[in-house]
């Protein structure tokens, strides 16, 4: 008899899992394709079809910037305070609610998880996949509606591929968190469009930061601490409009830092809890 | 059998476990703040252990083709899950030499909104093949699944027919390349020719020296496909050898466990429902009168049928046949030939007994269907493939000396038994029999 290595050793799950993230790379065509039924799923059987993408993002800066800009007073004759409202609003897309998407990644999918064996972290990373894709179109909508409300993008437009990807990040470790509890828990599907809601209100999503910075404050430093995410944000409209950072470095260098550890976070549940997905589900 | 020493291992399991944790009855599942306090006070709910599967040791080797049974609830589901890595072990480990390709429903991952086409490709990644695989075998996929899939191709597969979605699920995986393929109960689904489609796809797979691992609760499929079996019951390995042995092992467990087979509640069924057959039981005799746990060749077999009214049931027949492996009826039993009909009111239930005196049949397997209604007016319930009826080799007789007739017939006697919750004893006083 020949005595091999098997290809395949199934054991007991001990300890703490490990992170095993080859597997993704082996699995990049199912990353892909689960990327792409999502991308094609979504607007399927609407007449505006992927126009959503951009008008959606686009109804709420206006709504934002009539709110805010107009009623509360904040755009003090800033022309382009709607393009600021619709940066805030992509900033959005790209964090709050891809959380949301990713969220029902697994629950989504019950039926194929009982089923079928894949890498269940192929799920959420196509789930990210999708949602940034809708960030770039709506991307690409911002850039053309900049000439017409005279804003020229500035060198800080050279920064936005890291605020992208931490916010990005931050997005799927949270959203992996969510998906993971979502599976044992449905309460986490009805609490969390009210987190969400609430970060962002309390996020400088449809506000300017610099409004609210004097009004808090000492509080401000704690605020930031508190939401990784609004230094992110800010970040993110700063380099798309130009003007003013108005936040220190040490705060950036501290989301960045928060994004990598939300993302390990979220790696690590979704791994612990990954065994009992399909006892559970 | 092709388990030879020589060959290579492909699968190896040993000792494997796999536990659950039920609430015992009357709980249910905890809130997220439930759990929480309830671990912040160290106070876990109760818990019940449930081993689905246990202990559970085996090895398979390359080419093949090996069928596991069992009755509900034995575990089948359970080790398959296991095998195919969807659910992890307790205890115990499993060593893949070879890419596992699992079948467990046809057609995961089919996505209503998706087209035909789409779909074709999203399972294949699913299943693990890459684009470029699906891409080569894409004809072959189609052309497996028949003219009418072809034909809506680029239809969302919701306004498909159920039997469409089936077939197409089935061409994809049938289609896959793995080293060890996985199937559960895929020929519940399609039509017989599909099936027999099917069947053949395995085989030829079987053939090409892979190593095939089939579940099914169709005997006769499994006896056809398979060289060796693994009987599951209670989550333990009761049995493992050749597919006779254990098939009839299997069997002789249906005839004396109670709770075992019989049931006829969820069998694939026809008719207006009007009436509902609820079990079927077997019962050989050896021609001397004396009950015997297997079916030979010039056994005495006792069927008993209950059968229960939803609405009234005037002059209704019911009918009993054995049918060989290619469906054909062989002997068919009708109670209306002894004048005997069911009448009940809503509700009641009635047990129609069917006494086959001398049966001669070969060894073998054979299915029976039951059926009642009245014939060429109204079918009230048909269940094709009520059970199936193993005729054993009789170790005492010799093969050649076997009396067989020319053409099927058999004599038999039809009993009505109203009322089948009266105890045993009862019935017996209360049995009318025929002539």
């Amino acid at each position: 008899m020949t005595e091999t290595k098997p290809l395949i050793l199934v054991r007991p799950p001990q300890g703490l899992a490990a992170l095993n993230l080859h597997e993704l790379t082996q699995y990049w065509e199912l990353v892909r394709t689960f990327a792409q039924r999502e991308i094609m799923l979504r607007y399927r059987q609407t007449a505006l079809g992927v126009i959503w993408v951009v008008l959606q993002p686009l109804l709420t800066a206006g709504i934002a910037s009539f709110v805010f800009g107009k009623v509360a007073g904040f755009s003090q004759g800033d022309p382009a305070f709607f393009l600021r409202a619709f940066s805030g609003q992509i900033a959005w897309t790209i964090f709050g609610l891809s959380i949301f998407k990713i969220s029902t990644c697994l629950v989504g999918n019950s039926a194929m998880l009982s089923k079928v064996f894949f890498p269940r972290l192929t799920l959420p990373v196509a789930s990210t996949l999708a949602a940034q894709m809708d960030t770039l179109v709506a991307f690409a909508a911002f850039v053309l509606l900049m000439p017409f409300f005279g804003v020229a993008p500035t060198l800080a437009i050279l920064t936005i591929p890291l605020w992208f990807a931490a916010l990005a990040t931050m997005a799927l470790g949270l959203g992996m968190m969510m998906a993971a509890l979502m599976v044992s828990y449905r309460d986490v599907q009805f609490i969390l469009p009210v987190w969400l809601n609430s970060l962002m209100v309390f996020s400088p999503v449809q506000w300017p930061l610099a409004k609210m910075a004097g009004k808090l404050g000492a509080l401000g430093t704690l605020y930031f601490l508190v939401n990784p995410a609004a230094i992110l944000i800010e970040g993110f409209r700063w380099s798309l409009m130009g003007g003013a950072l108005g936040i220190a470095p040490w705060q950036v260098a501290y989301a960045a830092v928060m994004s990598v550890v939300i993302l390990l976070l979220g790696l690590l549940i979704f791994r612990m809890q990954e065994r009992r997905f399909a006892d559970v589900i | 059998m092709s388990s030879s020493t020589s060959s290579t291992k492909m699968v190896g399991v040993s000792k494997l476990g796999k536990r659950y944790k039920i609430a015992p009855r009357g709980t249910r599942p905890g809130t997220l703040t439930e759990n929480i306090l309830a671990t912040l006070r160290g106070k876990q709910p109760p818990k019940e252990d449930f081993w689905a599967v246990r202990e559970v040791s085996f090895e398979v080797h390359q080419g093949e083709v090996v069928g596991l049974i069992g009755h509900n609830g034995a575990g089948k589901s359970t080790l398959l899950k296991l095998l195919s890595r969807i659910t992890e072990p307790t205890e115990g480990q499993i060593a893949l030499y070879g890419r596992v390709g699992s079948l467990l429903e046809v057609g995961t991952g089919f996505h209503p909104e998706l087209t035909g086409r789409e779909n074709v490709f999203m399972n294949g990644a699913i299943l693990g093949m890459t684009r470029k695989e699906i891409q080569t075998r894409f004809d072959e996929i189609i052309d497996f699944a028949g003219p009418r899939v072809a034909l809506h191709l680029d239809t969302p597969v919701k306004r498909y027919s159920s039997g469409m979605t089936m077939r197409l699920g089935f061409a994809v995986a049938a289609n896959l390349n793995p080293e060890i393929l996985i199937v559960d109960e895929v020929l519940a689904v399609g039509d017989a020719e599909f099936q027999k489609k099917c069947l053949g796809k395995m085989q030829e797979v079987a053939g090409s020296g892979r190593t095939v691992f089939f579940v099914s609760h169709n005997l006769a499929a499994v006896t056809a496909l398979c060289s060796r079996a693994l009987l599951l019951h209670g989550g333990q390995l009761h049995e493992d050898g050749p597919v006779a042995r254990v098939a009839a092992t299997y069997q002789l467990m249906a005839r004396s466990g109670t709770a075992l087979g019989g049931d006829l509640t969820h069998a694939q069924r026809t008719g207006t429902g009007a009436g509902q057959f609820l079990s079927l039981n077997l019962q050989p005799f050896a021609p001397d009168g004396t009950p015997q746990p297997l079916v030979y060749n010039g056994s005495t077999l006792q069927l008993e049928l209950t059968v229960k009214a939803e609405q009234v049931l005037t002059d209704a027949s019911v009918t009993l046949w054995i049918a060989d492996s290619n469906t054909y009826r062989l002997i068919d039993c009708s109670s209306a030939l002894h004048g005997k009909l069911v009448r009940l009111e809503p509700g009641e239930t009635a047990r129609v007994r069917f006494t086959l005196g001398e049966l001669l049949l070969k060894p073998g397997l054979y299915t029976l269907g039951v059926s009642l209604g009245r014939p060429e007016i109204e079918d009230i319930d048909t269940i094709d493939f009520a059970g199936t009826l193993e005729v054993a080799v009789d170790p005492e007789a010799a093969q050649a000396a076997l009396i067989l007739p020319g053409a099927y017939t058999c004599r038999y006697k039809t009993e009505i038994i109203p009322g089948s919750e009266l105890p045993e004893g009862l019935t017996v006083n209360t049995s009318r029999q025929a002539a």
